[in-house]
């Protein structure tokens, strides 16, 4: 059993997501930076798939009442096990009635805790990811007790050393051509490209705003089809950049598309950093 | 039926589209052609999205885009045999009361209609369900009476209660869980528009709705029903 001493600022479980229910409303979710939430897993040899703990500025204080092993990633933290730090992106043996403190972060956004076999909660339309009006936990709180599941795989196989993982401090996100992108003029196109792009702190999962009005008239549209990634202009120049708990459709143009690297890059993005976007032949 | 225009939509998506009218005539291409990539091409596809007038395609990341783009493009649709799915007209019971219908009483006074002919008119017609989005369950419901257009509040509510069937702008609607929303209130049904332990909507894209008006001791009868798993909800299979 790990309880919760603290929350954090938001923490929740997420796992690669859950497909198979957009024609029912039911976003994808998953983790934000999914290659950081992956990462955590392949360094403990667990399934990638598995359930892991997503932090978010401020993170928990953990108790174990359990003897494992874990693995931070993502955001950059100084996480602290019974007064001492450990490192991040290599796996930790945490041993029973410890306590582990994350603390803030200190560069980046999100952070990711694994623990060997992974956390054994509710899996609701095949997956973890907590969401609100799917699963009944949405958010962790102070006093959740989460409870560990037996490991597939005992061991560990792949070598530490060969982990080098430095946040991308890059600010260029990687995009493809949205749906309408093709309906903007030639000029717009180019003040799409050229944006800089501030990072709004009201910004979540759901969906990143980005500061600065972009003098772009878009084409109206019939709802339809969104996902994460997607690049969206509201006809009063605001754009919005929609994450993994994006809604399923909406009905403002779809300039933009992010690739699945360029969504893990920007949500390690803090408010006020600045993006711009890089169209990819 | 009418081929559509295809656009890419990222690394594994694209989205095909028809022309830009909300109807159930452009919306029936959607659904056949829903149907015939459902039944032709599962084993590449994760998910498709219906909506009014377009149908988003997730492609399995093994798929290569392009190469199925290609398949795409040479399908015969006119040739090939589009399998119907079973679609339903759903009845769906709604109390009108203003205790329900927090926003009937000031639509009456701004429209100019009475209450009555306020719920004849929302229960007459049968609604075409396009597409479910925005929030889990929830259906976009098409062709509401003009008389009843009302436009969206200035101020949304924080919270609005499941079940609550409401009028925002030119369209109607059923809220499936609690959530803030700015659309005017004029009922509550008892139904539960989505389950999430069966993995279900009420509702799917397709089917047609018509809303029939019951008394508050009927909507306590049900809603007692539904908690004991005896409402059988009405319903009857479409055959155009």
């Amino acid at each position: 059993m790990i309880k919760l001493l603290t929350s954090g600022l938001f923490t929740t479980i997420q796992d690669r997501g859950r497909f198979g229910y957009r024609n029912q409303g039911i976003p994808v979710s998953g983790a934000m930076d999914m290659a950081s939430a992956t990462l955590a897993n392949t360094v403990l040899n667990n399934v990638e798939n598995e359930a892991v703990m997503e932090i978010t500025m401020l993170g928990p204080t953990l108790f174990f009442e359990v003897d494992t092993f874990i693995c931070i990633t993502g955001a950059i933290f100084n996480p602290i096990l019974n007064g001492v730090e450990v490192p991040m992106f290599k796996r930790v043996h945490v041993k029973n009635n410890s306590t582990l403190k994350i603390g803030a972060a200190q560069q980046g956004m999100r952070g990711y805790i694994a623990v060997k076999g992974g956390f054994d909660v509710e899996k609701i339309l095949g997956s973890y990811s907590q969401y609100k009006g799917v699963t009944n936990l949405y958010q962790l709180k102070k006093g959740d007790e989460l409870s560990l599941k037996q490991p597939k795989v005992e061991g560990f196989q792949i070598s530490e050393d060969n982990i080098i993982k430095k946040l991308s401090s890059e600010i260029y996100l990687e995009v493809t051509k949205g749906p309408e992108f093709d309906m903007l003029t030639t000029q717009e196109q180019e003040i799409l490209l050229n944006f800089k792009g501030v990072i709004n702190p009201q910004s979540n999962r759901m969906a990143y705003l980005l500061g600065n009005i972009l003098n772009i008239n878009p084409p109206d549209i019939i709802t339809s089809a969104v996902q994460p990634g997607t690049v969206q202009v509201t006809p009063s120049g605001t754009c919005i950049v929609l994450m993994r708990d994006a809604q399923t459709t909406g009905g403002y143009a779809r300039v933009l598309q992010l690739t699945s690297k360029a969504i893990d890059v920007l949500s390690q993005k803090q408010p006020m950093e600045r993006i711009t976007f890089l169209l990819k032949n | 039926m009418k081929y559509p225009q295809i656009k890419f939509y990222g690394n594994n998506a694209f989205i095909l589209e028809w022309e830009q009218v909300i109807s159930t005539k452009v919306h029936n291409n959607v659904l056949q052609f829903q149907n015939y990539l459902t039944n032709n091409y599962s084993n590449k596809i994760i998910e498709l999205v219906p909506a009014y007038n377009s149908l988003a395609v997730y492609l399995k990341e093994s798929v290569q885009l392009n190469k199925f783009i290609e398949v795409i493009k040479k399908i015969n649709i006119e040739a090939s045999e589009i399998l119907k799915t079973e679609r339903f007209l759903v009845h769906i019971p709604v109390c009108y009361k203003s205790k329900f219908g927090l926003d009937i009483l000031e639509i009456s006074r701004q429209k100019k209609i009475s209450i009555p002919e306020i719920i004849l008119r929302h229960t007459a017609l049968i609604y075409p369900v396009y597409f479910i989005g925005f929030l889990p369950g929830f259906p976009y419901l098409g062709g509401l009476d003009e008389l009843l257009f009302v436009k969206r509040k200035q101020q949304p509510r924080t919270q609005v209660l499941a079940g609550s069937v409401a009028i925002g702008g030119q369209q109607t609607g059923i809220y499936p869980s609690d959530s803030p929303g700015g659309w005017n209130i004029i009922g509550r049904t008892p139904l539960q528009l989505f389950s999430v332990t069966k993995a279900s909507s009420l509702l799917k894209a397709g089917d047609k709705v018509q809303f029939y008006e019951i008394s508050e001791e009927e909507f306590k009868t049900i809603s007692h029903q539904i908690e004991m798993g005896e409402y059988r909800i009405r319903k009857e299979i479409l055959d155009d």
